[in-house]
């Protein structure tokens, strides 16, 4: 074997090694409020938004929302970072963050990142399918 | 026959004439005919593409002239897209027509592989013909011809309005990056459809001359696509980045870090007569990376299963049929396997020279070491994109690593790639005499030393501001919270020197070279780009600052990174209903006034001081019904303003609010607001109908006001009330405006009905009058990019040097052979 085939193994197993590494730290698992509450790093909740509650908070700087989990638990989320696109119509988020204590002991995920559904209004067929609304609001307009 | 017909009818065509062309070029191929057989077989071609052309043709014309009755046109146009630009660019946002606009660039290619192929033309053209024959029978499984009433039976009639193009695609990138992008993708057929051909005739050599113009054409245009979305997601779509390691963008990331491997090792082999056998490899696999990429964006993987929706990418498809997908899976089995086989089978006999062992500091090392690095890139980023499809297929929850794996990764990988791009200019074929290497390199050294001393003094002071301007919660959600100061600052100084290296010493060699031959020079000047990308990138990413405020009008301006901004006014026009909402006007943009540092002295002297920032936020919401439906979606775009070092990049962080004055009453009791008096006489209460405030306001000059502010329940034919998702009756606000009392400085009177408490009959009502207008509260979210513009830069160089070779190598093609 020849010098070159062993410099590019090596440097090929320590990518390996490297993304590995990189891999297993970065991916955020899923979990429910129940769980997310004993882990003390960075959490993915996926649930329901609230959407009667989201509001943007100017003393927080953030958008502040309640997410309800599939077991119909409750968290706020603040959200730091500009209103993804398609928050307000998107009936579901992961929202990943670190969740803590507030100074009234109320839980709250404080979240840098989320991700949401796609404007459903535009995402093809499904604006249509499922409801008459959008046919009846076209006619409402003429 | 309708457009429709038409287009069915075409790419019915489509796919039979591709079968003919197949059918016809495997019998050249099998009984070695020529002559007759040939003018057949193109007609064939010919009469292929012009099918093709013709229902893309077709498509357009029913896009373009809204053509209701089709379901195509009613999902993505509508009455109100008027820019005759984006009416057609329509035609490519839905699944159909991007396929539709794959299989148009698959058709353009072919007839000039037809014209310039020559002695390849037997294997190459069937080929990417056969690229056709699959994409027609995706679009007859998948058509975008269907009648809308046949895809909607429930509904009554044609509707009169389309869905239309979504307001953030309504930007002139949307018509030229998904055709540059797209031409790009169905570019990668040919370097495959060469290597076939390579392997199956058994030339290993003449193909690579042939196919090398094609590999640098799609690593050219490709290139030059991904520079197009990212700056498109940047200035316009307001993702804050130009990058964000989504599974789309990754897509057509990793075939092109195949191609352009490719075209590396072409160029070993054109010299050195090396790495056949990893060329022949890489042309099956940048088209193979491609198929993948397109699966994975468009089988739905990437949108989790049930009712939830897509939650792993922004902008991917899951809609495609089950037969669609089955033809999608067929494609890349049928190549891929056929590709591989075909490589295996011929491995043994494919000359190898091991040209790589000769000399670690050789520039045959070098480009071994550059296609080895690029395959291990595109390896982690094909793995990190496909997570969700394994894990889909594993049944377990879908998740997909975050952005900041593939930083990580890149990152140090990065660092072995800059210092040889650095170092390859000053190497040569075979073996390079160390100390020649080194004189030649203490020059570029020297500076890079310098612009390194200066760069760390720079990132210095940066770290400190970073701790100081953003607050913790942003702070910590950037890439800082995995990388420690120290490391960072290592890093970036090293990685910025060396991509100042990487552009020093190839743009000496590039000038070198270009006063001599300038198309050489063309792969020199892209590592220049290159070498100004990578430092774009590392000091951009890392040093840009992020700060989140709530701009009021009433408190007047805030000063972030050194900028100060005040609110001037909103531009939108407000609806007649909704007098203070201007939102609802596509054209809304906030104005914002800033005043850079050292601008209040320059206003002092009596020069421009100041400008204004316009980002935009705009609410789709069509009429009445729908607005009270729920919160309709929010579209904001941000506004950039660009100087040399860095680009100011201000976007709405939400919605701007209005603050107004709360006023609660009793009935026949009333309150001094102001200069008003505001009395309220009695509710008006209709359950499930109405909610109505009987009221007065006394205005300065003692004339009386009569007002209604109510709430109208949402009916439905039916006259029942609408229900949301929640089970609340849905609402909306009647009689905002109070037309008799005169807007004074752009803002109207209103007075809207908050509440009504139907037992005490309480009313909160919010007013906004003259003299005591409402005023805004805008968050905004304001970043400082430094160096931003080194990343465009160096895309739109490493692009021209690209096509510069591309160029240079289809004039190698006529040069005789001892001259190359």
């Amino acid at each position: 074997m020849n010098r070159s085939v062993i410099v590019a193994l090596i440097v090929i197993s320590t990518a390996m090694g490297f993304t590995m590494w990189a891999f297993s730290s970065s991916m955020t698992p899923y979990v429910d409020i129940h769980q997310a509450e004993k882990i003390t790093g960075q959490v993915q909740i996926r649930g329901k938004i609230l959407h009667s509650t989201a509001h943007w908070s100017d003393s927080k700087h953030a958008l502040v929302f309640m997410l309800k989990d599939k077991n119909n638990d409750l968290v706020e989320v603040d959200y730091h970072g500009a209103k993804p696109e398609a928050f307000d119509t998107a009936p579901e988020t992961a929202a990943q963050g670190v969740l803590s204590k507030s100074a009234d002991g109320k839980l709250v995920l404080v979240s840098d990142s989320m991700v949401v559904k796609c404007p459903s209004k535009y995402s093809d067929t499904k604006g249509l399918k499922n409801d008459t609304k959008a046919h009846s609001a076209a006619e409402n307009r003429i | 026959m309708t457009p429709g017909a038409a287009g069915t009818f075409a790419v019915a065509s489509g796919l039979f004439f591709s079968i003919v062309t197949i059918v016809l070029y495997i019998l050249i191929n099998v009984k070695k005919q020529t002559g007759k057989m040939i003018i057949a077989a193109r007609a064939a071609y010919v009469a292929c593409a012009a099918s093709v052309f013709t229902s893309i043709g077709t498509l357009g014309w029913i896009v373009y002239h809204r053509e209701y009755q089709y379901n195509y046109a009613v999902q993505h146009t509508s009455n109100e897209l008027y820019n005759h630009w984006f009416r057609f660019a329509a035609t490519w946002s839905g699944q159909e027509g991007s396929f539709l606009l794959w299989a148009t660039w698959t058709a353009v290619l072919g007839l000039v592989l037809v014209a310039v192929s020559k002695d390849f033309e037997k294997i190459v053209v069937p080929i990417a013909t056969s690229v056709i024959g699959f994409l027609c029978a995706i679009l007859l499984k998948q058509s975008p011809y269907l009648l809308f009433l046949k895809v909607n039976p429930g509904m009554p009639s044609i509707p009169t309005e389309g869905l239309g193009l979504n307001p953030s695609l309504q930007n002139y990138w949307m018509t030229i990056h998904p055709p540059t992008i797209f031409f790009g993708f169905a570019s990668l057929c040919v370097p495959f459809a060469f290597a076939m051909s390579a392997l199956i005739t058994r030339d290993y050599e003449t193909w690579v001359k042939r196919v090398f113009p094609f590999a640098l054409l799609s690593s050219g245009i490709l290139g030059l696509g991904l520079f197009m979305g990212g700056y498109w997601a940047y200035g316009t779509l307001g993702w804050h980045g130009f990058w964000a390691w989504d599974p789309v963008e990754n897509a057509s990331f990793f075939p092109w870090l195949a191609v352009t491997a490719m075209v590396h090792g072409l160029h070993v082999q054109r010299n050195r007569k090396g790495m056949a056998k990893t060329n022949l490899f890489l042309g099956i696999l940048a088209f193979w990376l491609f198929l993948v990429g397109t699966f994975l964006t468009r089988s739905g993987a990437l949108a989790s299963k049930g009712a939830n929706g897509q939650l792993l990418s922004v902008h991917a498809f899951d809609n495609i049929s089950k037969s669609g997908l089955n033809l999608m899976v067929a494609m890349l089995v049928v190549y891929g396997i056929a590709g591989l086989a075909m490589w295996l089978w011929r491995f043994k006999e494919v000359p190898g020279r091991s040209t790589t062992g000769d000399n670690l500091l050789s520039r045959d090392f070098a480009f071994f070491m550059a296609v080895v690095m690029m395959l291990v890139a595109c390896a982690v980023i094909t793995l990190g994109s496909t997570t969700p499809l394994f894990l889909s297929w594993a049944h377990r929850p879908p998740m997909a690593p975050q952005a900041s794996f593939y930083n990580k990764v890149m990152l140090p990988l990065m660092l072995p790639v800059t210092l040889l791009l650095g170092a390859v200019p000053w190497m040569a074929w075979r073996k390079t005499d160390p100390d020649t290497f080194m004189r030649k390199l203490v020059v570029p050294w020297m500076l890079m030393l310098v612009f390194g001393f200066i760069l760390l003094l720079w990132v210095q002071k940066s770290q400190a501001q970073l701790v100081n301007t953003m607050d913790a919660a942003t702070y910590q959600s950037t890439m800082h919270n995995w990388i420690n100061p120290a490391v960072q600052r290592i890093m970036v100084v090293l990685l910025g020197s060396l991509g100042f290296l990487a552009a020093l010493s190839n743009s000496m060699l590039a000038y070198r070279v270009f006063r001599k031959r300038p198309l050489a020079a063309g792969g020199w000047i892209s590592h220049v780009g290159i070498g100004l990308l990578i430092i774009g990138v590392i000091v951009s990413n890392t040093f840009e600052r992020t700060q989140i405020i709530t701009l009021k009008q009433d408190d007047g301006p805030q000063t972030v990174f050194g900028y100060t901004f005040s609110f001037e006014r909103m531009t939108g026009v407000a609806p007649a209903v909704r007098p203070i909402d201007p939102e609802y006007d596509q054209k809304n943009h906030v104005v914002l006034r800033v005043t850079p540092p050292g601008g209040a002295q320059m206003e002092a002297q009596g020069q421009a001081g100041t400008f204004l920032l316009q980002p935009r936020w705009y609410v789709p919401r069509p009429s009445l019904n729908e607005e009270s439906m729920g919160n309709p979606d929010t579209m904001f775009w941000p506004s950039i303003k660009k100087y040399a070092s860095h680009d100011l990049y201000v976007a709405l962080a939400n919605q701007p609010a209005e603050n107004l004055y709360s006023v609660n009453l009793l009935p026949k009791q009333h309150v001094k607001l102001g200069q008003y008096q505001i009395f309220y006489l009695k509710p008006i209460i209709q359950p499930l109908n109405y909610f109505g405030a009987v009221m007065g306001i006394l205005m300065p000059n003692n004339k009386v006001i009569g007002i209604q502010p109510g709430e109208q329940f949402l009916k439905d034919g039916a006259n029942q009330t609408v229900q949301n998702d929640s089970g609340q009756p849905i609402i909306y606000k009647t009689d905002e405006s109070i037309p008799q009392i005169p807007s004074s400085a752009n803002r109207p009177a209103v007075a809207i009905l908050n509440s009504l408490n139907p037992q005490t009959h309480a009313v909160n009502v919010l007013f906004s009058l003259p003299g005591m207008p409402a005023t805004w509260s805008i968050p905004l979210s304001i970043t400082y990019k430094p160096w931003v513009n080194l990343v465009w830069i160096g895309v739109l160089v490493a692009v021209f040097g690209i096509l510069l070779s591309m160029v240079n190598r289809i004039i190698d093609i006529r040069r005789p052979e001892a001259a190359a």
